[in-house]
């Protein structure tokens, strides 16, 4: 019974760990930019963000297992840089297939909402990016799930970020030059910013 | 180029749109990642840019000949596997080229798959033109995505690291290395941005008329709305009351 706590607690705290370096030190758009197209086309759509995370975040926990289950035998293969990414694309296309067929047996109304949605959450550079930076270290299953809960949950609460500034894009205050995409990106730019000081990061001169 | 001869040649600039006024990068806002995180040199850049050139190109064209009575899931689907499989010899031929640039991209090159153009815009956009429209439509998007990501790369390799293409300047005496981070591309293709924005609003000069009401939540933002529209003030409850109060 001891060991079987030991192996659940060690999980749970590899779990948690990883989520939490996800969040904020790791996030997925202010550090690494990956999905900020995404959540450029999401936020035009505000009503659907929490149901667009979390989305999202089921399917980066599914990608987070799938690469623990997969890389012991892709990474046995030579040159598997060239084709993990097939072989990843091609999980995701399961993942997506699944999604769809769970999401045939909602209720009309919330299926009219969440199948328009998986097709952007299934395609995109934050599910794809998850799978290859897991790949690219030795994770425990805890750490995997971990991993992708933290980019699906970093993801949404950055695209919230993001959208708090919607309103105030073609504020007077703003040069016209700037006015919309511009000046989002540079607020985007700043909070990353804000994120990488957050954490202790110094700018390095 | 001025605004006249932009206008008289309106047609001809609509084709090739995808090059400059409704550029991948910096007025659609796709494709952003790469061009913020690892374009830090030109090297950098051109490499991705040829990964991008090769994969986008090929799987939009080829992807094209799906017939329309095939679900659009499956369609998407057969897309990326196609990207996934046309990575291989990019990636290989990327490795030729630019010994060692492959590692420095990470997991940027593999990303190339899944990217914007060939899982949104291929259906919304290049799928819905002839075959020949297309290649050029694709052509000049392609072309649009390398001038920014070579510009973006080049500046920051500048001014990040005082090198060009690897080569040291001589002028830059005291490099930035801040330039390299991702907070700094988002904020040098933000300038970019806005420098299109402001050459676009100088071609297209902005209707009067043209105000975005905020009240219903849903504008366009960004991608759609160069030239700038001006913003409808929103009637708050105290406007409302003083202009009763006035009406008295």
């Amino acid at each position: 019974m001891n060991d079987f706590e030991n192996t659940v607690g060690m999980f749970l705290s590899n779990c948690f760990t990883m989520s939490l370096v996800m969040l904020l030190v790791e996030n997925m758009i202010f550090s690494r930019a990956l999905g900020t197209s995404t959540a450029l086309v999401i936020i035009r759509k505000k009503n659907s963000l929490l149901l667009f995370g979390s989305i999202l975040t089921v399917i980066t926990v599914l990608a987070g297992i799938v690469t623990f289950l997969l890389e012991p035998v892709i990474k046995e293969f030579p040159n598997a840089q060239y084709y993990r990414p097939l072989i990843y694309v091609a999980a995701i296309s399961v993942v997506y297939l699944l999604a769809l067929v769970v999401c045939g047996y909602f209720p009309e109304r919330l299926k009219s909402k969440v199948k328009p949605m998986i097709h952007i959450s299934a395609f995109n550079c934050v599910v794809l990016g998850t799978l290859l930076l897991v790949a690219g270290e030795q994770m425990t299953l805890g750490s995997s799930i971990g991993f992708g809960l933290g980019a699906g949950i970093g993801f949404t609460l950055a695209t919230f970020f993001i959208s708090v500034a919607y309103n105030y894009l073609y504020s007077v205050a703003i040069p016209r030059a700037f006015r919309g995409f511009p000046v989002l990106l540079i607020y985007i730019g700043l909070l990353s910013l804000a994120f990488y000081g957050l954490v202790g990061h110094q700018l390095p001169y | 180029m001025n605004n006249r001869f932009y206008r008289e040649h309106k047609s001809v600039f609509d084709t090739i749109d995808g090059f400059l006024l409704k550029n991948t990068v910096l007025e659609k806002g796709l494709v952003v990642a790469p061009v913020v995180v690892v374009s830090s040199s030109l090297k950098n850049g051109v490499a991705l840019a040829l990964a991008f050139s090769v994969l986008t190109f090929f799987t939009v064209f080829v992807t094209s000949f799906i017939p329309k009575n095939i679900p659009h899931s499956l369609r998407v689907i057969i897309a990326v596997l196609f990207a996934g499989a046309l990575y291989i010899p990019t990636a290989m031929l990327i490795d030729l080229w630019f010994p060692g640039t492959s590692y420095q991209l990470g997991v940027f090159l593999p990303l190339m798959i899944t990217n914007s153009l060939i899982v949104w815009r291929s259906e919304s956009r290049f799928h819905k033109e002839t075959k020949p429209r297309m290649a050029l439509d694709l052509f000049f998007h392609i072309l649009g995505f390398w001038a920014v990501i070579c510009v973006v790369g080049a500046v920051r390799e500048v001014w990040g690291n005082g090198t060009l293409w690897g080569n040291q300047l001589a002028f830059v005496e005291n490099p930035i290395m801040g330039v390299l981070l991702p907070f700094s591309g988002f904020i040098i293709v933000g300038f970019l941005a806005a420098l299109l924005h402001k050459y676009r609003n100088y071609l297209i000069p902005m209707d009067k008329d043209d105000i975005l009401d905020l009240s219903d939540g849903t504008q366009p933002f960004g991608y759609q709305t160069v030239p700038a529209p001006a913003i409808k003030p929103k009637k708050t409850q105290a406007s409302l009351q003083k202009g009763v109060a006035a009406d008295e």
